[in-house]
C-alpha cells in the first residue's frame, strides 16, 4: 500500500515536472505571440494618436515604432530562448532528465508554432488575378 | 529519477546525444524565429512601399481646352482630409453657363484630375460641351490634396462622398449658377472602383459610369505584390495585415462587386477594354451579373475591342481620342439625368 502510494506521488511529481518543462519551452512561442499583439496594437495606438500631425510626418513615425517593436521582440525572443535552455541545462545538472527534456520538446513545439502562421500564409488559397 | 523514461536514461547515459538534441532544438528555434521576423520585416517594409508615392504634379488645366473653371477645396466625409480640385460649369446653346447637371470625376491609382494619360480633361470638354459642369478633384495622396496613404478605394471613398458633401452644402463655386439638381460619377480604375463603393453609401449619386474597376481588389493585390517585390504570393497576406496595423486599412473589404446590387435602380455603365493587362476583362461581367440582382436594374456595358488597361478613351502612347467614347458617355448621362432644365 505504501509502495504504491510512493509510486503514484512520484508519477505526479514526474508528471507536473513534465509540464512545467513544457511550460518553460513553450515560453518563447508565447513570448512571440504575445509581444505580436503588443506590436501591433502599439503601431496602431501610434497612428491612431498622430493623425494630426499629417500623413507624411505620421509615415516615419509609424515606420519607427514598428522597427523598434520588431527589434524589441526579435531581442525578448532570443532572451526567453536563452532562459529556457539554461532552465534546461539547470535542471539536467540537478538530475531532473524529465524536465530537461520535457523542455527541450516545448521549445520543439515552439519552433512549430513559430512557423505555423507562415506556415498558413503559404497554404492559404490565393487567386491572383490572371490576364487571359 | 522515478518520472525517468527510457529515453531520458539513454540520454543521460549517452551525454553526446543529449547535446545533439539540444543542438537540434536551438537550430530549429533560431529557424523558426528568423522566418518568422524575416516574413514580419518584409511584410511591413512591402506595405510600406505600397501605400505611399510622391504625388504626380498637376500639369494643365482646364484652361488649355478653353474652359472656365474655378478651383475648390473640402473636406473629405468623415476623416476631413483637404481635398483639391476645380469646377467646370457646363455649357449651353449661346454660351450660357450652367451646373444643374454635375458629374464627379474620379481619377485613377497614382493619378490626379489632370494626368493626360487618362484624358480626364479631355472628356471632362466633352461633358462640359454637352451641358454638364464637372467636379474633378484630387483623391487623397494625389495631385495637390492632402498626402495620405494609397488604399485602393477603402478610404478614398470618404473622398467621393466628400465631393458629394460639397456640391450640396458646401461654397457655390459659380453663385449665380446655384447649387446642383443632380449628380451623376465617372470613374477610371480605382476611381471607378471607389466611386462603387461611395455610391452604395450615398443615394445624391444618381448614374454611375465605371471604366475598368476591378471587382475586388485582393486578387490584383496578390498578383502585383508577388510580381513587383519578387516575394513569393505567400507574403500577400502578412502585406495586407501590416497595411492593417500601419495604416487601418482593411483591403479585403475593398470589393465593389458586393455592393453594385445595391445601386440599382439607379443606372450602371460599365466600360472596360478587352486587352485590359491590369485588370481582368472578366470583372466587368462579374459586374454586371451582381448589377442585374438588384431590384429593377439599369446595367449596361461596353467591351472596347483592343484597349488595354483605362485606355479606352485615350489610347497611349498615340493620345488618339476614341471617336465611340463621348457620345456613349453622354448618351448615357443624358437619359440617366435628364436633360438640363434650362435647356441643352
Amino acid at each position: 500500500m505504501q509502495n504504491t502510494t510512493s509510486s503514484t506521488s512520484a508519477s505526479g511529481a514526474g508528471s507536473e515536472m513534465i509540464v512545467r518543462g513544457v511550460g518553460v519551452g513553450l515560453t518563447p512561442a508565447v513570448f512571440l505571440y504575445f509581444g505580436a499583439v503588443v506590436a501591433y496594437l502599439l503601431t496602431s495606438l501610434v497612428r491612431i494618436v498622430t493623425p494630426g500631425l499629417g500623413f507624411l510626418t505620421q509615415l516615419p513615425i509609424v515606420n519607427v515604432a514598428i522597427t523598434i517593436c520588431l527589434l524589441l521582440l526579435a531581442v525578448g525572443y532570443v532572451f526567453v530562448a536563452v532562459r529556457a535552455f539554461r532552465q534546461a541545462r539547470n535542471w539536467r545538472a540537478a538530475g531532473e532528465t524529465t524536465a530537461a527534456n520535457a523542455v527541450l520538446w516545448g521549445l520543439c513545439a515552439s519552433a512549430v508554432l513559430i512557423l505555423v502562421p507562415v506556415l498558413v500564409a503559404i497554404l492559404l488559397p490565393q487567386r491572383p488575378a490572371t490576364i487571359v | 529519477m522515478s518520472g525517468a523514461t527510457s529515453e531520458d536514461v539513454r540520454r543521460t547515459q549517452n551525454p553526446s546525444a543529449g547535446k545533439l538534441a539540444t543542438r537540434l532544438v536551438a537550430a530549429s528555434l533560431i529557424l523558426a524565429g528568423v522566418v518568422m521576423f524575416l516574413y514580419m520585416g518584409l511584410s511591413v517594409y512591402v506595405a510600406t512601399q505600397l501605400v505611399y508615392e510622391a504625388p504626380k504634379p498637376i500639369t494643365e488645366t482646364p484652361a488649355k481646352y478653353q474652359l472656365q473653371y474655378r478651383d475648390v477645396s473640402f473636406p473629405a466625409r468623415e476623416d476631413g482630409v483637404k481635398l483639391k480640385g476645380w469646377f467646370i460649369p457646363g455649357l449651353l446653346s449661346g454660351g450660357r453657363l450652367t451646373a444643374s447637371r454635375t458629374i464627379i470625376m474620379v481619377h485613377g491609382t497614382r493619378q490626379n484630375r489632370a494626368t493626360p494619360n487618362d484624358g480626364l480633361l479631355q472628356l471632362s470638354t466633352i461633358f462640359a460641351h454637352n451641358g454638364f459642369a464637372v467636379l474633378g478633384f484630387d483623391m487623397r495622396g494625389a495631385g495637390e490634396s492632402q498626402p495620405e496613404p494609397l488604399t485602393v478605394g477603402y478610404f478614398e471613398q470618404r473622398d467621393v462622398l466628400g465631393a458629394v458633401d460639397f456640391l450640396q452644402s458646401g461654397p457655390i463655386p459659380y453663385p449665380a449658377l446655384g447649387r446642383p439638381t443632380i449628380i451623376g460619377g465617372w470613374g477610371i480604375s480605382m476611381g471607378a472602383a471607389t466611386l462603387l463603393l461611395a455610391a452604395a453609401r450615398e443615394p445624391a449619386i444618381k448614374a454611375i459610369i465605371s471604366d475598368c474597376a476591378y471587382s475586388d481588389i485582393i486578387p490584383i493585390l496578390q498578383r502585383e505584390i508577388a510580381g513587383r517585390s519578387g516575394l513569393p504570393p505567400a507574403f500577400t497576406p502578412g502585406v495586407l495585415l501590416a497595411l492593417r496595423a500601419l495604416y487601418g486599412a482593411d483591403y479585403y473589404a475593398v470589393r465593389p462587386v458586393d455592393v453594385v446590387a445595391s445601386l440599382a435602380p439607379r443606372p450602371l455603365f460599365f466600360i472596360h477594354g478587352d486587352k485590359d493587362q491590369y485588370v481582368p476583362f472578366a470583372d466587368m461581367q462579374e459586374f454586371a451579373d451582381a448589377a442585374q440582382t438588384g431590384l429593377q436594374a439599369r446595367v449596361q456595358t461596353w467591351a472596347v475591342h483592343g484597349a488595354g488597361h483605362a485606355r479606352s478613351f485615350r489610347s497611349l502612347p498615340e493620345g488618339i481620342i476614341n471617336p465611340e467614347y463621348g457620345p456613349r458617355v453622354v448618351d448615357f448621362f443624358t437619359k440617366s439625368l435628364g436633360s438640363d432644365p434650362a435647356g441643352a
